[in-house]
């Protein structure tokens, strides 16, 4: 059972359906492997139901039911309307399956370390999301982020001085602090970390490599 | 509470559709339910003509999706909600070929993955109620978080407020409606005690 979880008013956003897809997807994450959080975004959704039923309803056009039957009578389904299976019992959380199937060593991990990882092709403006896979033991070189960076943890744990993260846990680290996370002894880490802008290495030999490692 | 409960004859609408196909029970439900639909898309700044369009897809997944609907799991409203909601994330995902879809963030409890499904213990009618009593201030904010595209800062630079102002308004609002089960249960108390 998670430790850390994310704040109400970011379970909010995802209840609305207000976030952008890297974020929408670490929330959705964190959902999964957490019913205390997916009962909280249940109130919220139960909230806005309410919410949405006390607007002012707006005319529909003349022709709306009209074009309504004709959706009705056509046979032709919308793609996201036939559900996707996912499978369940599998490390790869069902939000992720699309990217990593269901087992993470299908991943195509990158990485000149030992540290690899994998970025998601859902970038927005703002933020980025990437799998990073940490072996036992190994420590994440020291760095600083410009803004906010959250990881969501799937298997295995980490440490980064201020508190010991384990599978299911969303840790929220604020930008201008500097932090090494370090994976656990007695497994690998593997988790699904979203940033906000460029990341700033600052240990001594890894500032010139800054510009590839975003 | 003397006003009937609307959602009574939503899930005895939602019910017709699941267990018979009833074009009446559709039509009635369409002309009730689809022009709020419409709002709430046109809120969060779809022109109308889409939102109508956001309006009938959802229409059209509750057509085909009725079966689904469980009223111990969820109210109508939330369930309603849930299917606009969804439809209106696919509707511009689709346009932008993007790669997630709302399956992906909101994936089917019963595909299995889920050890445990969870449901509100929120009271529908008594949320409505306590929505129509919270302060216009806090009702304000509350609206503009749910349903218009913006984060907190923009909410407060538009209403020309402090940042903290939105976010304590928006704790109040949320503290007073999530008393609600607690109060429940001391109302229940009440009335077993006097029963008594
Ligand atoms: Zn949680």
């Amino acid at each position: 059972m998670a430790t850390y979880h994310p704040d109400d008013d970011t379970l909010i956003s995802f209840a609305a359906g207000k976030l952008t897809n890297p974020l929408g997807l670490i929330l959705a994450c964190h959902l999964q492997s957490c019913p205390q959080c997916r009962q909280r975004a249940v109130h919220f959704e139960a909230i806005a139901g309410e919410l949405l039923f006390s607007l002012p309803a707006t005319q529909l056009s003349s022709e709306a039911w009209q074009s309504m039957q004709a959706k009705l009578a056509s046979k032709e389904t919308t793609p996201s309307l036939d559900q996707r299976k996912y499978r369940s019992h599998s490390l790869v959380p069902a939000p992720l399956q699309r990217f990593a199937g269901n087992q993470f060593e299908r991943v195509k991990w990158t990485g000149i370390t030992r540290i690899k990882s994998y970025t998601l092709p859902i970038a927005d403006k703002r933020f980025s999301a990437r799998l990073l896979k940490i072996p036992a033991g190994v420590a994440v070189p020291m760095h600083t982020h410009a803004g906010l960076e959250l990881t969501q943890v799937i298997y295995g744990g980490f440490s980064d001085g201020q508190g010991h993260y384990l599978a299911g846990d969303y840790v929220e680290a604020t930008p201008h602090h500097t932090h090494q996370p370090v994976a656990d002894k007695d497994s690998d880490c593997i988790c699904l970390a979203v940033q906000e802008g460029p990341i700033r290495m600052t240990g001594p030999l890894l500032k010139w490599l800054n510009p590839f490692l975003a | 509470m003397t006003e009937p409960d609307p959602s009574v004859r939503l899930i005895y609408l939602l019910e017709r559709i699941a267990q018979e196909q009833c074009q009446d029970a559709f039509s009635e439900l369409f002309q009730s339910v689809a022009p709020r639909l419409k709002a709430y898309a046109m809120k969060l700044g779809s022109p109308p003509m889409e939102a109508e369009e956001i309006a009938q897809d959802s229409m059209l997944t509750v057509w085909r999706k009725a079966a689904q609907f469980n009223p111990r799991l969820a109210s109508p409203h939330t369930w309603l909600f849930t299917i606009a909601r969804n439809r209106r994330i696919d509707f511009y995902r689709k346009q932008r070929e993007e790669l997630l879809d709302s399956d992906d963030l909101w994936p089917d409890p019963e595909s299995g993955e889920l050890d445990v499904a969870v449901s509100s213990d929120l009271d529908a009618q008594l949320l409505r109620t306590l929505i129509d009593a919270l302060p216009a201030d806090q009702r304000q904010v509350l609206f503009k978080m749910y349903f218009e595209d913006k984060s907190h800062s923009e909410i407060a630079e538009e209403m020309d407020i402090p940042l903290g102002t939105v976010k304590s308004r928006l704790r109040l609002a949320m503290a007073k409606l999530e008393n609600l089960a607690q109060e429940q249960f001391v109302w229940l108390l009440i009335i077993l005690t006097t029963i008594h």
